[in-house]
Parts: C-alpha cells; structure tokens; sequence
C-alpha cells in the first residue's frame, strides 16, 4: 500500500510546517531508529514501536516490544487496537493522527511532536541545585532563630520566673533558713542559668535560691543578707578607738567572695592581713602590735599574757626573752620536774612509784584543740590526799577554802575528845577512853577539849605549812592567834595567747615535751612556752617552699571574738528603710 | 586578597593583637585577687570589656563590608583586623573568665565565641585553600562552557544510540534526564552524587557493547566515549560546587552563631549585673 506520512512541525513564530513523504510498504512501522516507515527520532520513543497494517477492511494498530512503549489510541492507553479514520495515536511524544485518503495514498497519517522532553542543557539546569542559599534556611532565619531561642530560654524567662512568678511575700517571713531553700530546679527555676560560679559548701543548701541574697536587681548583696544568720560576727577593730572605716563598715562581699566554688569563702591570703600590719603605725599610730609581713620572716617573738597579781587579778603581755623570762605569779607552788621524774613519784599509801606523763594531768577540752583546766579533785588529790590526822589517815580535809579546813579541823578533834576512843598516843585518858558508857564530868569535858584545841592548832600549823597546803600553795600567817593563816588565791591564765588559735590535736607528732621545757622546770611560775623558733623550724609564710605555708589565719582571726559585732542587727534594714 | 589579608600592611594587625595579648596576659599573670582569678575584679572588668568592645567591632565587619568607601580604613583594613583581632578572643576572653567555666549562660557566651571563631577559622582556610584548587580544577574553561558541553554530549548521545537497542538507549535518556550536579547541602559539599545517572548508563553501556557486532557495536563504542567525556565533566563540575560549598557553608554557622552571641553576651553582661 502507499501511504502518506506528513511531519508536522511547529515554528518559533507559531505556524505550523508540513513535510510529505510517500512510503510504499505492506505495513507501517513506528520506531526511533531509521529502518522504520515512520521514524520517531525524539527521546522517548522505543526503537520499534509498533506496526500498522490493514486488517478486515480497516487498519490496525499493534504495539512491538516488552509492554514498556508508551502508546495510546485516542487517548486509551492500549498495546493494541484498530484505528479509524481520525484516530490520534500516541506513541510516547508524538501525536499520529490518521487523515483521509489523499491522491494515490491509501493512507494519510500526520506525525507531530506534541509532547517534547526539554532541551537538554535545561533538564539539567532544573536538575541541579548548585548553591546551597537554595536549599534549607537562609543565615537570616537561622540566625533569628537562635537568638529568639537563646533570649527566651536565658533572659525573658527566668525574668519573668524570678521577678514575677515567684515573688516572696515579705510578711511571710519565717526562718531565714527555712527561706532559703529552694528546691526547684533548672529549667524552672530559669535564673539559675545566671550562676556565675558553684556556691560554697557550707552555703549549697540554699544554691538554689538565687534571690534569697540577691534581693534587689542591680543591687550588690547588702550585708543584712548575712547578719541574718552570722549575727554575732565581731568587728577587727574597736571603731571607736581605731577610724578605719575601710574594715569596720566594708561590705561583707569585699572580703567574703561567694560563687568561687568549693573553695572557703574566708579570705586566707597574707597580703590581706600584711597589708596593715606591715606597717601599723600608719594605719593606727598608737597600735601596741608590732609589725609583721611574713610568718616565717619577721613575725615577732611570742609576747605572752601572763598574771601579774593573782589577787588582784592583773595581766601583762611580757616578751619570751631568754634573758628576762616572762613569769607567771599563779601563787602556785609547784614542780613540773618533781612530777615528771624519770624514776617515777611516790604514790602515798601504796609503796609504789609511778611514772607520770603530761596527759595524767593535762587531759584535752572537747574537741581537742586545748586542754581542760587542771583540777584538784581530778589530778592531784590521789597523792595529795589532805589527811591531817595519822591515827585517821582516811579522814581528809576539804580542798579550796581556809576557814572550811580550820571549822573542819576544830570539829574534828572536838567531836573526837568528847566522844573518845583517839588512838593518838599523847592524848589524855579521857580522850582514849573507850567510846560510850558514862556521860563526862565538867572537868573531864573542859580537860578533854582543851585537848582538842591544842590537838587542832597543832594540826593546822602541820597542814598550813609545807606538808600539806604549802606543798602547792603560797601560805601566810594573817596575825599571831592560833590557825591565823591565809591561801593567797591562784590565779593561772586559761591560755597565754588569747590572740592565737593553736591545735594541740593537730600537733600530736612531736611529744609535747619537744615544745615544752617542763622535766627541767622547778618553778611554778615558769612560762612553759617555746619561743618562736619552735614554731618557724617546721612553719613559713604563705609562700614557703620548704616549710609548711602557713598564712596569718592559721593562727589568728579577723573577727576577734572580745570586740563588738561587726553590723548592730537590723542596722542595714534601718539605714534603708531612713 | 585572600592571603595578602594576613601579610597586610606589613602584619600591623598581628602586631596589634600580639600587643594586646601581651599585655593582657602580663597583667593578668601579675594580678593577685581577692580569691580565684575572675571576670568581677579591676583586671576581669578590663578584659571582659576589651572582649565585648572586640565582638562587637568584629561583628560590625558583616555590615561594614556592604558598604563601600566608608570610613578612613580600608576594607582589607577590616578583614585583616577581623582574622587577628578575632582570634585574639580565645586568649582575652578566657583571660577574662579566670578559666573557671561552669553550666550557665556565661559559659554559653564563651563557647558560642569559640564556634564563632572555630567557624570563622574554617573560613579563613577555606579562603587560603579552595579559591586556588578550583581554579586548577576548572581548567581553561568558563563553567557555563562546561554545562553546555555536558548538554550537547547529552544531545550527542541521543544521536549515537538513535539506532541501537533499547536497553542502551533507556540508559542514554537516563543519562540525560536523571543526571543532576549537587543537590543537598551534604551532596554539594560531597562533591560526588553515587547515584549519577550518567555513571550508571557509562557502565552499563560499557558492558551491553561488548555483545554487539557490527554497527551496533561501533556505535555502542562511540557512545562510551562520549558518556566517559561526559561523567568526566559532571566530576569536575561537582568538584567545583563542592570547593563553592565549602566557600560557603561556613558562614551558615559563622553567621548565625555570630547574631547568637550577641544575644548571649548580651544578656551575660545584664545578669551579672542584674544578681550583682
């Protein structure tokens, strides 16, 4: 059959060209490549589409391939089917519309590209994403973005938490400690995002509580906030005496620096401390302390306090200086060396000799940094036992006032002479009587307590002289009847260096003797300290490398327990308040 | 430019930083405080100021640099300062934080600058590096040239594989209409697509040719040719969007991470104050 097969082609400026072409063949073959009576060169099209030919009087069209051509029949998609007059195959981008008869052609089909795939060059432009502005966010959004979340999350929420949210009703107030607590948590409590540092241990239990210091915004944390707790906080100097307003009405805050951690908030530095006393007399020119910068360098011999007059009960600071020792007037007597002899002392009444050692008398105070004072009863009345009377060695006199001994006495040896049965050897008889029986005469009463006078006034000059009393104490004769005797009272001083802080606990290595002169002290009144030497053979300064680094603090403080407190209570609330 | 910003001037803006750096690590190695060394005393103030007085010069580059033949100092100026002077921050900024560190908002200001400045490092090298690498990379050629010559080989393929079989010229129309350069942001800065469509028809084709004879198998090989030519170019051009990316992507975080300190250095400095 011959067929005529017209191109169409559509022009830039819309009009439509054809281009005839005349095949003559038994059937019609679709297909890209040339062998094909129509050739479909565009992509998208198979190889062999398909064939038309004519069938029963009509024609007939039938898809070649594996089912993967793209072809349709009026619009139906189909592998096959017959086609009439009219018909628009489609096969992939093409449009095969069948037209009438023309001239010696059996069949007219016209062949147009409708369906064109894009140019190549822009299917692979729309294919690429080259710049990475035209996928996902822009740095604009992105950095709105995260500065919406970080002022949210850090400033407008934990503002609007602290200051809006949870406003404490000051009429509430009840324990400051109760108030402190806090026991939400980041992110609710949100202001907790502003801690600049940890809180120090001893005050992490209200870490949590953020205003409960810092009351006001913009306000430095007022002194009032401690002395709700640290009431009793003493000053460093008497304010009336030494103007130094710099230490007497400095904030809390400007020694005592909080949020640094797990570090004491208390200031230990030396340079704080050497910064005055280095040169007193600038700060304070009528100071009696001597300068010192450096522990280890040039801080001054120990300047004990120590009695003066025990009745009187007056102190002085004395230099230890090996040429004028200090001296302490205790009106004591008494031997260290005597009791610390290396052979022991004679227990009375037990033919024994006992070694003794410091901790026999010298027993620590709660906690273990000093000692509990030295008492009679406790420590020396098992030697010195106070019996007057040998026949009745179990009979002892009372320790600690003279007109209690001299009652005791009299009524002793009164009540032994009319009751009789005295052992002692140069007694009357009626004293040695056998006890009970007949009631005395006049005369053996008066005879027998005239005894007893005599026996009590004998006993009390034994017992106020050196055998008894005088072992320890200063005695005196008061006038020149019988026991007019006086103890001169004892005074010793609790500590010599009521300034300085000392931890015998913690200085438990050395025996105490290596600090101590005590075996070879014969006098009551010695000052049985070491000099400083002692202390810098193991202790420095702050910065020593090859002694222990030891600042002013180690044994001194700042708040001296015998001034006033620092900040009068409220006084802060008061100032504010005017 | 690109490397002449560090030598600028004679390195003046080096030594302008090494002159701040110096004296504020003297400073504070002589400071003794009250307690650990931090941004609340004399020195912490001076340097906490000092760090925020830079950030903000140093961010101010991004609105200097859009405006042209302002102010006494070059741009270069600008760029030189900028690169010196923000680096400078690692040492000043700590310096300031007396190296305690903590969870806190504070703490986020500081490594928001350290990114910033992480970022911004990044950058500078990218600019050392990656103008110079494509510029080898892109040969003699324009790329516009280069995507034009991939399309005309699309269209070439067309033609060679007009008349054969159909499982290479589903490969040829893949190769065409599937091919893309870049993608995703991780495609771009890969540089490399695994699933090119122009690769895969490379291969295939490559294979089927070796069952044809005659004509087919002449123009089987002709196609391999130019498909080979064609992968060849594609490479090279995602080699170029990979070396653009990497010009680029830095400032997606230098930028917004920039804006983010602001904020956060911002509100640092109000709440120290705000809980003085």
């Amino acid at each position: 059959m011959e067929v005529l097969v017209r191109y169409l082609t559509k022009k830039r400026d819309g009009a439509i060209a054809a281009r005839d072409e005349t095949v003559v063949c038994e059937t019609v073959r679709f297909g890209r490549s040339t062998d094909n009576e129509v050739e479909l060169p565009a992509p998208g099209v198979l190889l062999h589409e398909g064939v038309l030919h004519k069938r029963e009087g009509g024609l007939f069209f039938e898809g070649e391939g594996d089912g993967r051509n793209n072809i349709s029949i009026d619009g139906q998609p189909t592998a096959a089917g017959p086609v009439k007059l009219g018909s628009i195959l489609g096969v992939g981008p093409y449009d095969i519309t069948v037209l009438p008869p023309e001239g010696d052609a059996e069949v007219a089909l016209s062949v147009e590209l409708t369906r064109p795939v894009g140019d190549t060059l822009e299917t692979l432009r729309a294919n690429s994403t080259t710049r990475i502005e035209q996928v996902g966010v822009s740095k604009r959004s992105l950095a709105w973005a995260a500065l919406a979340v970080i002022l949210v999350a850090f400033l407008v929420w934990p503002i609007v938490e602290a200051f809006v949210l949870d406003r404490q009703d000051p009429a509430l107030s009840k324990n400051p400690i109760e108030m402190a607590i806090e026991t939400e948590s980041w992110p609710v409590a949100a202001d907790l995002a502003w801690v600049t540092g940890p809180v120090s241990g001893p005050h992490k239990f209200m870490a949590q509580n953020c205003s409960f210091c810092h009351e006001r915004p913009f306000v430095r944390v007022q002194d009032n906030v401690c002395t709700d707790c640290h009431a009793d906080i003493t000053n460093h100097v008497d304010p009336k005496v030494h103007d130094l307003p710099e230490i007497t009405t400095a904030l809390c805050q400007s020694c005592h620096k909080e949020h640094q951690g797990a570090q004491p908030i208390t200031r230990e530095d030396q340079a704080f401390c050497s910064s005055c006393h280095k040169d007193l007399e600038d700060v304070a020119s009528d100071t009696k302390l001597v300068n010192v910068s450096n522990f280890g360098r040039d801080h001054p011999e120990f300047r004990p306090t120590v009695v003066t007059d025990a009745e009187a009960k007056t102190f002085e600071r004395v230099l230890l200086d090996t040429a004028n020792w200090p001296v302490e007037k205790s009106n004591l007597v008494f031997t260290h060396k005597k009791h610390l002899n290396a052979e022991g002392i004679l227990v009375p009444g037990k033919r024994e000799r006992r070694v003794m050692g410091c901790v026999d008398c010298h027993t620590g105070d709660e906690g273990g940094a000093g000692f509990a004072p030295v008492a009679m009863e406790e420590h020396c009345s098992e030697c010195h036992q106070l019996n007057f009377e040998p026949t009745v060695p179990t009979r002892r006199l009372p320790h600690g006032n003279v007109e209690t001994v001299i009652d005791t006495l009299r009524e002793f040896y009164g009540d032994l002479a009319l009751r009789g049965g005295a052992q002692v050897e140069d007694a009357p008889a009626i004293v040695r009587r056998r006890p009970g029986g007949r009631s005395l005469s006049e005369e053996e009463r008066l005879e027998a307590l005239d005894w007893a006078n005599k026996a009590a006034r004998d006993a009390g000059d034994r017992v106020f002289a050196k055998s008894v009393c005088g072992t320890c104490h200063e005695v005196s004769r008061t006038g020149d009847g019988p026991l007019d005797y006086a103890v001169a009272p004892v005074l010793v001083v609790d500590r010599w260096m009521p300034k300085g802080r000392f931890d015998h606990s913690r200085h438990s290595a050395p025996g105490c003797v290596d600090c101590h002169a005590a075996p070879d002290s014969e006098k009551a009144t010695d000052v049985l300290l070491p000099q400083i030497e002692t202390c810098t053979a193991c202790h420095g300064g702050e910065t020593a490398a090859q002694r222990v680094p030891s600042t002013c603090v180690s044994c001194h403080d700042f708040h001296l327990d015998f001034h006033n407190p620092m900040r009068k209570p409220m006084q802060n609330a008061q100032a504010e308040g005017g | 430019m690109h490397s002449s910003i560090l030598v600028f001037r004679n390195f003046r803006y080096l030594k302008i930083t090494l002159a701040i750096l110096a004296a504020a690590i003297l400073a504070y190695a002589i400071h003794d405080p009250l307690g650990k060394p931090n941004g609340g005393t004399w020195l912490g103030y001076t340097l906490g100021g000092l760090s925020a007085a830079l950030i903000v010069w140093l961010a101010w580059f991004g609105v200097r640099k859009r405006r042209y033949g302002v102010g006494k100092l070059l741009l270069e100026d600008w760029a030189s300062g900028h690169v010196y002077l923000g680096l400078s921050l690692l040492i000043v900024a700590t310096l300031h934080s007396g190296f305690q560190f903590g969870i806190n908002v504070h703490t986020l200001a500081y490594a928001l600058m350290v990114l910033v400045i992480g970022s911004g490092a990044f950058g500078l090298y990218a600019y050392m590096r990656y103008p110079r690498l494509r510029s080898v990379n892109r040969g003699e050629g324009a790329l516009g040239d280069v995507w034009a010559l991939v399309a005309g080989m699309s269209r070439d393929c067309y033609e060679i594989a007009r008349d054969l079989p159909d499982e290479v010229y589903t490969l040829v129309e893949a190769a065409d209409k599937e091919t893309a350069i870049g993608g995703s942001v991780w495609r771009q800065l890969s540089g490399k697509d695994p699933k090119c469509a122009s690769t895969r028809a490379l291969q295939q084709v490559r294979d089927l040719a070796e069952r044809y004879s005659g004509r087919d198998a002449d123009a089987a090989r002709r196609l391999v040719r130019v498909l080979a030519r064609k992968v060849e170019l594609l490479t090279r051009i995602r080699k170029d969007i990979q070396y653009k990316a990497l010009l680029d992507i830095w400032l997606y975080f230098h930028i917004p991470l920039t804006v983010a300190l602001l904020g956060a250095l911002a509100i640092h400095i109000v709440t120290v104050f705000l809980y003085w």
